[in-house]
């Protein structure tokens, strides 16, 4: 990876704390700088926030109004640029990519593939 | 009993004993629609009086029960033209008999004597075999219902599964990257990677949609390639090939080869290779003929050393195996030499398809 690829800024977005808190780890050590949200609320008010985030990581079923799709779907809309990855234990990779995903990922999942995937997102970012 | 029809007389008494005897209700309309004759089952099934009936117009019968304006339009019509009825649905409330589903069928015939058209007009009471055929839809749908709502606790019970799976694999990659002890985090590696390969299993359930059989051959290339994600760095030469005969295994037994294919490939990879730059080969075969089945995994590696952990010295990993391929009813073979190491797993009494 290129410095410039790894000093993306990544928001994590996942409500179960310890892979919320293995998938920062992971992206960190590769040299992301990473922001997280428990949920899309949370992640509305990053986002609004922090203007240099260009990737996001989220899971799709969490507490509140919002699922993870519907996040995508309005990241979309507001910030075209900010390129989704939608990490699930549901099969819904078609739902995720129609809802404006760059890239899905079914859980569970490796430290290695979800580096492999996010490092793909930055490479086309 | 042999009857001859010299006379129209006797065509009349054949209509009126046809009339009188069919099983299905029956009347005889002339022009007007008025009822010329009436069956007796008509009567019976509408607890009409045999007096009530004739000359009364039908659709004043029975306190106007009969007037329905598609029945009116259709009977006219069958005077004017040809029009035939057959299967004139009327589902109404009858004052004696109460709610009835009949099925109408009208045919026009012309009365040569008085040079008008009759409608004969027969009625089948489909009322139990709609109420069957209700019931049976109500069942359906409460059948379909139910099968809907098991698949919905299935995929949330399996959404479960494969998440807590994922939060303990967390905990473990936490812990591991936490400790100081290099040999502490080989351990924790060690069971990220256990987790991984039940969580593997879970994940083909899930993206099969079904709960209790799995297919091996996808499963085991699926599990290896984590493995060597897991594994494998860029700088090493390693590499895991599969080759699998097609086939499926009950899930539970799928667990346990998955987790002895984990054993053996973690085992191979730790210890076949001591020399990183050496291109190394962990080969997994799963030969399959019937129920019984071979498993074999191979390495070209260093084989078995005095030293090394490399199923030599009976360590965790060996006492996995052999518990995992008893509960399979397998045995487990070992061999090793200068050319690597070589364990196989029967099942029962495995013949290979090209031998049997």
């Amino acid at each position: 990876m290129t410095n410039a690829q790894t000093s993306q800024t990544v928001l994590v977005v996942e409500d179960e704390v310890f892979i919320r808190m293995s998938t920062v780890a992971t992206l960190e050590d590769a040299g992301y700088s990473v922001l997280e949200a428990r949920n899309s609320a949370d992640a509305l008010q990053v986002l609004a926030g922090h203007d240099e985030i260009s990737l996001i990581v989220t899971d799709v079923q969490m507490p509140g109004g919002m699922d993870g799709l519907g996040l995508v779907a309005q990241v979309q809309r507001e910030h075209p640029v900010i390129r989704a990855l939608v990490v699930s234990a549901h099969a819904c990779a078609k739902e995720a990519f129609k809802a404006g995903a760059a890239a899905f990922l079914p859980k569970p999942f490796l430290a290695q593939s979800i580096l492999r995937a996010v490092n793909d997102m930055a490479k086309a970012a | 009993m042999t009857i001859l029809f010299d006379h129209i007389e006797d065509v009349r008494t054949l209509a009126q004993i046809i009339v009188e005897t069919v099983r299905e209700p029956l009347l005889v309309l002339d022009h007007d629609l008025k009822i010329l004759v009436a069956s007796s089952s008509f009567h019976k099934s509408f607890q009409i009086d045999a007096k009530d009936t004739p000359g009364q117009l039908l659709f004043a019968l029975d306190a106007g029960a009969w007037d329905i304006p598609a029945l009116h339009t259709l009977l006219e019509r069958s005077l004017v033209d040809q029009t035939v009825v057959d299967g004139f649905p009327v589902e109404q409330n009858f004052p004696r008999i109460g709610k009835r589903v009949f099925l109408l069928h009208a045919r026009k015939v012309l009365d040569t004597e008085v040079g008008q058209p009759l409608i004969v007009l027969g009625f089948e009471d489909i009322t139990d075999r709609r109420a069957t055929e209700r019931e049976k839809e109500l069942l359906k749908k409460q059948t379909d219902d139910l099968l809907q709502q098991k698949e919905m606790l299935l995929e949330e019970m399996q959404h479960r599964i494969i998440n807590s799976l994922q939060i303990i694999a967390s905990i473990l990659m936490l812990k591991a990257r936490a400790v100081t002890s290099p040999e502490t985090r080989e351990h924790l590696q060690d069971a990220h990677r256990r987790v991984m390969s039940v969580a593997a299993v879970q994940q083909h359930l899930h993206a099969s949609g079904t709960a209790d059989v799995i297919d091996i051959a996808p499963y085991l290339e699926k599990l290896c390639r984590s493995l060597g994600d897991s594994m494998i760095g860029e700088n090493r030469a390693a590499a895991i090939q599969v080759t699998s005969d097609k086939g499926v295994m009950a899930s539970a037994d799928a667990v346990s080869l998955g987790l002895i294919v984990t054993e053996l490939v973690i085992n191979a990879l730790k210890y076949a290779f001591p020399d990183a730059g050496q291109p190394g080969v962990v080969v997994v075969k799963y030969q399959a003929n019937g129920t019984n089945w071979k498993l074999t995994v191979s390495d070209n590696g260093v084989g078995r050393t005095d030293a090394g952990g490399h199923s030599g010295k009976g360590g965790l990993g060996t006492s996995l195996v052999a518990a995992l391929a008893h509960q399979l009813e397998a045995k487990v073979e070992t061999t090793s030499g200068e050319h690597g190491m070589n364990i196989t797993i029967t099942h029962s009494t495995f013949i290979a398809k090209s031998a049997a």
